[in-house]
């Protein structure tokens, strides 16, 4: 009876009907180390517990005074990720409260050990695989962009030296310097509004430009001339949406002039042997690729022996504090020449940048050029 | 980042922005406010006066709006800009692409002359 019935019926499998069991993702659990300024280190969360300390034997070392040598301990219990203070002298806080039993972790949490912060994810280790996969990317898209610019100068009657650190995302910053003959120097910086790799190719495609002086009929001396015809050339209608802003100068070393002009770029500073306060080198017009046919102000600065200048991106300022407060560039200008130290600006500008940033990368591309004249 | 707007009357809008315009800030609003402007031709005229804190791509948004209003005859007007943002737009010249107002009133006189 129910063969005549279903004479004819085609029976499904109901695992066919449900087609094939959807795979389990797989979760994994993970902390993610912010330093203040630096790149964050993902660790994951096994079934060995993860003791943290200044200890030489823990499993997460972390070498400052404000950790305790057995500091705290992270560990899977009954499947949830559980946090533990080992009785340290600063204690272990959790969201802002501190820790006086075990506390299970919920995704997001911060960790504060002394001075540093943990970050608790819950995620599918597909997720952190591609999220790796697009880190190594951007890494390489980098290395790239380092590739392009030129050393450092350690003689001459013009000396150099710059930081350039890219945000995890990677901005569009770039710079660069070259002699256009004997006498003549030029310097720039470039910052591409946007982040990835589409802000960091258009970087790349415009110091090719610069590199290969491929503007015609350009007078290389004239920076008003450049910018023109480089906002000519670059118009945002035709690269995908893209301005970027540019400082450009022109060093004449007979003469001892610097010329130059900006497109929506803030000042450089020009620090004086003998003065007390930086000049702005500053120029206001509009960021490059904005509209056709613009003009460029061309400025000048006289420059004395031992004269510095500083030129900059805006990673260096628009910079948020651990306490929330946004950096402008008034708060980075008065760190210009202070406790200066010679052949190392760049280096101690950029520590203070990371130190009086949240924890963590930086947000933006950091560009920092120091050129000394001879 | 929030974003309200008004009608004000033909071809005319109000968006009021509130937060910060940096690169979160206009990913969720982007979309919107270019699509609320420029397949109509729709000038706007634009209160900052809640808006704290401008990047290089909220700089970005405004110049691409302006520029797509201006082949259809059509522009942007700010008003109320609070300080720290004033410096920015003024040292971008952001005047050479967009009317930037004292108060509402003298925003939409702009926006109306420059149509006209």
């Amino acid at each position: 009876m129910d063969d005549e019935i279903y004479s004819g019926t085609v029976r499904l499998d109901p695992s066919a009907m449900l087609g094939k069991p959807a795979p389990v993702e797989e979760i994994g659990h993970y902390l993610v180390l912010i330093s203040a300024g630096q790149t964050s280190r993902r660790i994951q969360i096994g079934e060995t517990a993860i003791t943290i300390g200044r200890g030489q034997d823990q499993a997460l070392v972390i070498s400052d005074t404000s950790v305790s040598r057995h500091h705290a301990r992270i560990s899977i219990v009954d499947g949830e990720v559980v946090a533990e203070d080992l009785g340290s002298t600063n204690g272990t806080f959790v969201n802002g409260v501190r820790l006086k039993v075990p506390r299970k972790l919920v995704h997001g949490a911060a960790i504060k050990v002394g001075n540093h912060v943990l970050r608790y994810e819950r995620r599918s280790k597909d997720d952190i695989r591609r999220k790796e996969a697009l880190d190594r990317e951007l890494a390489d898209a980098s290395a790239y962009v380092l590739s392009l610019l030129p050393e450092p100068i350690s003689d001459g009657p013009i000396q150099t030296e710059w930081q350039f650190v890219p945000s995890t995302q990677l901005g569009g910053d770039a710079f660069g310097y070259f002699w256009l003959d004997q006498q003549t120097f030029v310097l720039f910086m470039i910052d591409v509004s946007g982040h990835g790799v589409g802000a960091a190719m258009h970087s790349v495609a415009v110091v090719d430009v610069l590199r290969q002086r491929a503007l015609p009929d350009v007078n290389w001396r004239n920076p008003g001339q450049v910018l023109a015809s480089l906002n000519n050339r670059f118009q945002m209608d035709r690269y995908h949406g893209m301005l970027f802003t540019m400082w450009y100068a022109v060093y004449d070393v007979s003469s001892r002039t610097l010329s130059y002009s900006a497109a929506g770029h803030h000042p450089a500073y020009l620090l004086t042997p003998g003065q007390g306060a930086v000049t702005p080198l500053g120029v206001k017009a509009m960021m490059v690729g904005a509209t056709p046919d613009l003009t460029y102000p061309v400025e000048s600065a006289a420059i004395q022996e031992g004269s510095v200048l500083y030129l900059f991106s805006d990673g260096a300022f628009e910079v948020t504090s651990a306490a929330g407060a946004q950096g402008t560039l008034n708060d980075f200008v008065p760190l210009i020449g202070a406790s200066r130290e010679p052949g190392a600006e760049s280096d101690r500008l950029l520590r203070t940048v990371r130190q009086g940033a949240r924890p963590g990368p930086l947000e933006d591309d950091c560009s920092i050029l120091v050129a000394t004249f001879a | 980042m929030r974003m309200d707007t008004e009608d004000l009357g033909p071809r005319l809008i109000k968006i009021t922005l509130a937060g910060r315009l940096d690169t979160p800030g206009v990913d969720s609003i982007e979309t919107r406010f270019l699509a609320t402007l420029v397949p109509n031709g729709n000038s706007a005229v634009i209160d900052m006066s809640q808006v704290d804190f401008i990047s290089s791509m909220g700089i970005r948004m405004l110049v691409s709006a302006a520029r797509s209003l201006k082949v259809r005859q059509a522009s942007l007007s700010l008003f109320g800009v609070q300080e720290q943002v004033s410096q920015i737009l003024e040292l971008v010249s952001i005047g050479q692409m967009i009317h930037v107002c004292a108060s509402e009133a003298e925003a939409q006189s702009a926006v109306r002359s420059s149509v006209a």
